[in-house]
């Protein structure tokens, strides 16, 4: 008796949203779904497996933990329902009602179940029961066997041998104790938490226990130490106490020296030891101001002492120089006085000299002048003497030129005579007009003769004339010249003679003032020379007198000066040394008060002192980190058992690290020990089926059979190894096949599996079962399909429409299609073709 | 969750010598029935989690 399933009417579920009913004919068993992806296929074939079975396979934890996945988004009253009603081989049938209301996740909240048959309603457990016990003979997850998920087949075809076997596993229905067994295995983070408490353990050793051992090393070499430098039988509180108070005396004392005002700090019997080393910390910095300060004064002693000494050196140099120059007073005075004397007359005798000059400077002046015009005069007369001679030949020539005027005037007149004669003749001639002469008569041409006349005759007489008369002329013009030049020579003569009185003049007044006589204007340039030269001499003179008795003056300055600062430096030493005192009595305490200053300055310039009491602070120090070091180690060593009951605590909690990985262990084994074994057992017994299955889907030529086994050394790994004929040769199907070859592997172990187990339920589902095939595999499974089809409901999702053709053409009649086109939030959009 | 996986912990627990190792098993897969892989890894890390920080 095999269920088929009759009715079908869903709503609310996956993409699925409002409701939609089918009926499928008795005598089409292959239902095809086709369309594209995406349009609700899956969610019908998946409608069916929640339906019959309650829930839908591998929709647990994830994504799916978060949201319920069952019901549709958009259906109005938050709830999916499927009912299916199933009608057997005699005719008699089953409602299957599944309902659920929205829940917070996927697995939460389960739904609720009717199934009514022989007119019987049962209802949740007893329907679940019965359904399970009808439907499918009571075989654990039923829904491996009639639906061939997409998912699982496309995992099939994944090259990670992992993925390959954990698909295998939700074929054969044994995916759940993988998955779990898989969830164990946490070796990684327990191998993290062994670590980080083993790092706790070590550390808690290594920081506390270790610490107190070299702690304790480094006390005992300090302890050593300090005993050497005196304080054996004496490293305690009680003896650094009584040490500090002497240390604070001791300091006192020599802050009170240095003039320091000092607030030694209080030491109780009973001081702490943190107490105690603030203390010696104070001090430190205490003795280090004393020492400052100490610089400090001693640098200000040896200013006054510099001061003194400076003093001291200016009274001396000063008394010095008062005795030097107050011995030669006198003599300067006297001395001065001559120079006086001296520079006076020096004075009065070079005005005189300077007067003398002046007064020659006029003469002096119109000598050269009348000297240079009498020069001058002498020169032209001499150039007019070579040119018109002396008075006697001027005459002479001047008689000779108006001689030469007579004889051309009388030339000119005689010219003058002849040309009117001519012009007469000439008047004649034209007038009577003659054929003779009328002279010697001769025949004459008149014209010719006239012409002759004129032109030779008369032209030539106008010729001569003209010469006459330029000669007339240069000897008139000559003749003014040389009578000009005669008075101009006469004119330069008196003027000569005037200037010689001039000269005559001025000479002997020169004469009378430079007291000498002068031959010639020349020894006048001399005899101002000489003057010159004299006043020279005496400017010399002067300025020298004047130094020496500047120089007089000036040592008298200094004297004064002296005195002022021996008066002052006398006054500084008095201020200095706190005394009234004059003289050698001053000088005598100011190096008393010096040689005191040197003596303070040295004690002070050494620090012997404070650097002792700091020695000694230093020493309190190292004694004070001793006993707090050893107070420490004391407390640390009292740690040290409550350290190993932390450590003994972290040791039982990597115990249970160690139990919890061991328990795993056992129970991961026992698992995959179980788990390959059915798998083992449950292949064995399908492997004929599977074969006869590979090989109606294009099985290969050569390798015609397939077996599935647990991979010995990888636990959970699947290995699918594809075998000769003669079983002498296999390989591995992924490493040497394509993926077709494994999609044929899928549905193979798919229908042998259902063919074994599933007894009851004729329907079987199958979504996108040709995910790799070729036109070839693809006739192979409708062939599968059309032969399944005599015994098997088939529910076939695809969206190769190739495929879908074929189912078509092949089958025929035994097709019922529903062709999805559309989707939208109403749901898909189903047509019956 | 199936019902095959129940009973395949029933025989796992069976042959568990430990009885701590069954009370693990038995945890361990009821949160694996409600909460899938994920929850069994959650409460694993709970578990080691709370032994580290005691």
């Amino acid at each position: 008796m095999l269920l088929k399933i009759k009715k079908m009417t869903l709503e609310g579920f996956r993409g699925i949203n409002e409701q939609l009913d089918f009926t499928f004919d008795n005598r089409r068993p292959i239902v095809l779904l086709q369309g594209r992806n995406g349009l609700g296929k899956t969610s019908f074939l998946q409608a069916i497996e929640w339906c019959l079975t309650g829930q839908l396979l591998y929709f647990t934890g994830g994504d799916f933990a978060r949201e319920d996945a069952l019901v549709n988004l958009f259906h109005k009253g938050k709830k999916a329902r499927v009912e299916i009603s199933l009608v057997s081989d005699d005719g008699s049938e089953m409602r299957v009602n599944r309902t659920r209301k929205m829940g917070k996740t996927t697995g939460r909240g389960g739904s609720t179940l009717d199934v009514e048959t022989g007119g019987d309603i049962l209802k949740d457990e007893k329907a679940e029961s019965m359904l399970m016990k009808t439907v499918f003979d009571s075989v654990e997850d039923p829904a491996t066997l009639f639906h061939l998920h997409q998912d699982s087949l496309r995992q099939i075809l994944t090259a990670d041998p992992k993925d390959r076997s954990r698909a295998i596993d939700k074929i054969l229905g044994t995916f759940e104790v993988r998955d779990f067994a898989e969830a164990l295995d946490i070796k990684r983070r327990l191998t993290t938490s062994f670590k980080r408490l083993e790092q706790q353990r070590s550390s808690l050793e290594r920081d506390k226990v270790q610490v107190a051992a070299a702690s304790r090393e480094r006390l005992t070499k300090q302890r050593e130490k300090l005993e050497t430098i005196g304080w054996k039988d004496r490293l305690s509180e009680k003896a650094v106490t009584a040490d500090l108070k002497r240390v604070i005396k001791e300091l006192s004392m020599v802050g009170q020296e240095l003039g320091q005002r000092w607030e030694p700090p209080l030491v109780a019997e009973d001081m702490k030891i943190d107490q105690t080393q603030n203390t010696i910390v104070t001090l430190q910095n205490d003795c280090l101001k004393l020492d400052r300060s100490r610089i400090s004064t001693a640098a200000s002693f040896r200013e006054k002492r510099t001061t003194i000494s400076a003093a001291l050196e200016q009274y001396g140099s000063s008394e010095k120089a008062i005795m030097q120059l107050g011995a030669e007073k006198s003599e300067d005075t006297n001395r001065k006085q001559t120079l006086e004397a001296e520079l006076k007359t020096l004075t009065n005798e070079l005005g005189g000299m300077e007067k003398k000059r002046q007064s020659l400077e006029e003469p002096a002046k119109s000598v050269r002048t009348l000297d240079l015009r009498l020069n001058q005069l002498k020169d032209t007369l001499s150039n007019v003497k070579s040119t018109v001679g002396d008075s006697n030949a001027q005459e002479s020539m001047s008689e000779n030129l108006k001689n030469s005027l007579k004889e051309l005037q009388a030339e000119i007149n005689t010219f003058s005579k002849q040309k009117q004669l001519v012009a007469i003749a000439i008047d004649y001639l034209e007038s009577t007009k003659p054929n003779v002469c009328p002279v010697c008569s001769q025949e004459i041409e008149l014209e010719k003769v006239v012409k002759d006349l004129r032109l030779q005759s008369l032209d030539e007489l106008s010729k001569q004339t003209e010469v006459a008369m330029a000669k007339l002329t240069k000897t008139r013009e000559d003749l003014r010249k040389l009578e000009a030049e005669t008075v101009a020579y006469n004119r330069l003569s008196s003027e000569r003679t005037k200037l010689d009185a001039q000269m005559q003049q001025v000479i002997i007044q020169v004469e009378g003032i430079a007291g000498q006589k002068l031959e010639t204007a020349d020894q006048l340039a001399k005899v101002l020379e000489a003057l010159d030269q004299r006043i020279d001499f005496m400017n010399r003179q002067q300025v020298v007198t004047e130094a020496k008795v500047q120089a007089i003056n000036e040592r008298t300055k200094i004297i004064e000066q002296s005195r002022i600062m021996q008066g002052n430096a006398s006054a500084k030493l008095q201020e200095l040394v706190s005394r009234t005192a004059q003289g050698q009595e001053l000088l005598s305490l100011a190096e008393k008060e010096l040689e005191k200053l040197r003596t303070i300055e040295s004690e002070l310039g050494e620090s012997k002192r404070i650097d002792l009491i700091s020695q000694r602070l230093d020493e309190l120090e190292d004694v004070t980190e001793y006993l707090t070091g050893m107070q420490e180690l004391k407390k640390l060593e009292q740690e040290i058992p409550r350290i190993e009951t932390v450590a003994k605590d972290l040791e039982k909690r990597l115990g249970r690290i160690t139990h919890l990985e061991a328990s795993l262990a056992s129970i991961s084994e026992i698992l995959r020990t179980h788990l390959e074994r059915s798998v083992t057992d449950l292949l064995g017994s399908l492997e004929d089926t599977i074969n006869e299955y590979y090989t109606s889907i294009s099985g290969h030529p050569y390798f015609v059979k397939i077996h599935l086994e647990p991979d010995p050394r990888k636990p959970l790994i699947y290995n699918v190894r594809a075998v000769s004929k003669d079983e002498t040769i296999s390989t591995y199907v992924p490493t040497r096949f394509s993926s077709a070859q494994m999609n044929v592997v899928g549905i193979s172990l798919f229908l042998a599996h259902a063919q074994k187990m599933l007894t009851q339920l004729s329907s079987i589902i199958m979504d996108d079962p040709t995910q790799s095939f070729d036109e070839s595999h693809k006739d192979d499974l409708v062939k599968l399909i059309k032969e399944l089809s005599n015994s098997r409901q088939l529910f076939i999702a695809t969206q190769d429409e190739q495929f879908s053709q074929g189912v078509q053409d092949t089958c025929g009649p035994r097709v019922a299609l529903w062709q999805f086109s559309e989707w939208s939030e109403q749901g898909p959009a189903i047509e019956a073709a | 969750m199936s019902s095959s996986f129940r009973r395949v912990i029933s025989q796992i627990a069976a042959k568990l010598p430990r009885a701590e190792d069954k009370e693990l098993l038995n945890k361990l897969a009821e949160t694996y029935e409600k909460g899938g892989a994920e929850a069994v890894k959650g409460i694993l890390e709970e578990m080691l989690a709370a032994i580290e920080s005691e």
